[in-house]
């Protein structure tokens, strides 16, 4: 082989070699800078078809504690709220009412208090009114809302009669939204999947 | 440089460069002894799913703590790293891990580099097995071999003479001095084929300037398409955060005019400014003032309303207090108007507010007293609100 030959060879490498190295670098970047814009908050939970995490909290006005897998057999609404949070209060009737409404259906609602101090949340529901169906327990140390994976407030999860979790909405719930959810579940219809109402809120770093 | 010290060289400094990346990237988890230590590991690698992106080793806020707490009690419990990763994953899905699993795009992020180093070991491997790059690594080598060539030539040629001379003049015999002239014939036409041997390879050489010259364009196109492709990384980036922010830059662009005199801006005017820029807290705080002062208590509410969906915003939660307190809401104004407290102690205008609300609002002159005694212990009050303040102060003491 003669130098000349060996020179082009060697020259035309280092030509696929970049050209290589070019694709890749344009790819893996696109790939992941695609992915600045996107919300990690937002991924789906991983909970849903996971059975109901074994937790017990204490409520919220009284000495006595909840334990959530006591209530297997109901269809059952988490919903994660605060006082300082104001989507908790614009869905707060639609919870209440819907509270009473399917009480009888065998529907239980779960009202989890999260970072929050027990007088302002008892004064939030002076304010706004209370439902006798619902449970409000208070999340103390943030250990309900980390087995649930909560990410801000509001967030609701609907777990169905075999205390599998089956779905969850991050954002105030409107009165439409939550009927219409709990009648599909009441009916033995499959609801997996996670719906976005709007922003959670967050007490920040 | 000696060729020795050379050729040590080409060997110790790769070894050394490979030495340094395994020692660079060697795990140092055994390192970590105490339970604490534990603690703060893990804790630096799981992010705080409120806070913004921190770790929950790095956060500051009360979530923080409790997700340490946490952490203390499983790795008192007897729980390996592992089963604490796997514990938040579980809840929060992968993206609560700040090191990337070896799953998805995370085996990516890992395998990258290797691949990287990888293919940057074998390109070398295969430019010195070819051997033409290193031969010809420099243009003075051949120049520096022809003038050594010539310079043993002339020598040759010229013992040659001086052997002939001295069978000349009779003191060598001719049997001997013909040796010695066949082995110098010999030396020279060697180093004549030698010269001729580097004469080619030059001509070959000069030959294939164009051939390396199309080299060279092709190395520049490959080096053009990386910078094109770095170009359209940043435009990626800067398109989707851009997305994001909601173009922050208009602002900027209506600020670096000078400073904007938001008495000349008509409601209108600020809403479309926020209407570019949704996400900037204190363009939308300023409109909804703006909307209050201009009698559209309506229109400043819903401003209002839409900073607090973002961020409990301590100057929005206030504003909405003392709107809710006009429009007769008093009881839900004060609970509105103490978590802005809360969260801003230092803010005389909630102060007043709040005792507005107590006093007048809910008939509650006691409850008007702290706020008041907290307002007159700021300098930058105004003075028709000190006074009336001091006023209300008086009246609240009588009353109570």
């Amino acid at each position: 082989m003669t130098d000349e030959a060996k020179t082009s060879r060697s020259g035309s490498g280092l030509f696929w070699a970049l050209l290589a190295a070019a694709v890749v670098v344009v790819v893996v970047g696109v790939a992941f800078a695609s992915r600045f814009g996107v919300d990690p908050d937002l991924t789906a939970s991983p909970l849903i078809g996971t059975p109901t995490p074994d937790v017990t909290v204490p409520y919220l006005e009284t000495d006595e504690s909840l334990r959530l897998r006591d209530l297997d057999g109901d269809i059952v609404v988490v919903n994660f709220w605060a006082s300082w949070c104001t989507g908790c209060r614009q869905e707060h009737e639609a919870l209440a009412v819907a509270a009473e409404g399917y009480e009888e259906l065998g529907v239980t609602f779960v009202g989890v208090n999260y970072q929050d101090q027990p007088a302002r949340a008892v004064a939030f529901l002076d304010d706004l009114g209370r439902s006798p169906a619902t449970h409000y327990v208070e999340d103390v140390g943030s250990r309900t809302a980390v087995h649930f994976g909560v990410l801000g407030l509001p967030e609701t999860f609907f777990i169905g009669r075999d205390g599998i979790i089956a779905g969850k909405v991050s954002g105030p719930l409107t009165a439409p939204l939550l009927i219409n959810t709990l009648d599909r579940m009441l009916v033995g219809e499959d609801i997996s999947g996670e719906v976005k109402t709007g922003d959670v809120e967050n007490l920040g770093g | 440089m000696s060729d020795q010290v050379r050729r040590t060289l080409r060997i110790v400094l790769p070894l050394l460069a490979v030495a340094i990346i395994v020692v660079g990237l060697w795990p140092r988890g055994d390192a970590v002894v105490t339970d604490a230590e534990r603690v703060d590991h893990v804790a630096a690698r799981i992010r705080c799913p409120f806070c913004n992106g921190e770790s929950i080793g790095g956060a500051t806020s009360q979530v923080a703590r409790d997700l340490e707490v946490l952490i203390e009690e499983q790795v008192a419990a007897g729980s390996t790293d592992q089963e604490i990763y796997d514990f938040f994953a579980a809840s929060y899905g992968e993206s609560i891990l700040l090191s990337p699993p070896l799953a998805g795009w995370g085996w990516a992020l890992w395998a990258l580099p290797l691949a990287a180093l990888g293919a940057g070991t074998y390109a070398i491997a295969r430019r010195k097995r070819s051997g033409t790059a290193i031969a010809v690594a420099t243009d003075a080598e051949p120049e520096l071999v022809e003038a050594q060539l010539a310079e043993q030539l002339a020598q040759v040629e010229r013992d040659q003479r001086e052997v002939g001379d001295q069978i000349a003049a009779g003191e060598i015999d001719g049997a001997e001095g013909a040796r010695l002239i066949a082995s110098y014939e010999a030396e020279a036409q060697q180093l004549t084929d030698e010269q001729h041997h580097l004469a080619d390879a030059e001509t070959a050489d000069g030959g294939s300037a164009a051939l390396r010259s199309s080299n060279r364009r092709r190395v520049a196109a490959g080096a053009g398409v990386l910078l094109a492709g770095a170009v359209a990384v940043s435009v990626a980036l800067i398109v989707t955060t851009s997305d994001q922010t909601g173009g922050e830059g208009v602002v900027e662009d209506a600020l670096a005019a000078g400073p904007v005199d938001l008495s000349n801006v008509t409601p209108e005017q600020l809403e479309a400014v926020v209407a570019r820029n949704p996400d900037i807290v204190g363009m939308r705080l300023a409109l909804a003032q703006l909307y209050y002062e201009s009698g559209d208590a309506s229109r400043a509410v819903d401003h209002f309303l839409v900073v607090l969906e973002k961020e409990p915003h301590p100057e929005a939660m206030a504003w909405v207090g003392w709107i809710l307190y006009e429009s007769g809401e008093a009881e839900t104004a004060q609970s509105y108007l103490e978590n802005a407290l809360e969260r801003r102690p230092s803010y005389p205008q909630a102060q007043w507010w709040l005792a507005n609300v107590r006093f007048v609002g809910l008939g509650d002159p006691a409850g008007a007293i702290g706020p008041l005694e907290a307002l007159l212990l700021f300098d930058d009050v105004p003075v028709e609100v000190r006074q009336a303040a001091e006023v209300m102060l008086e009246e609240a003491r009588a009353a109570a």
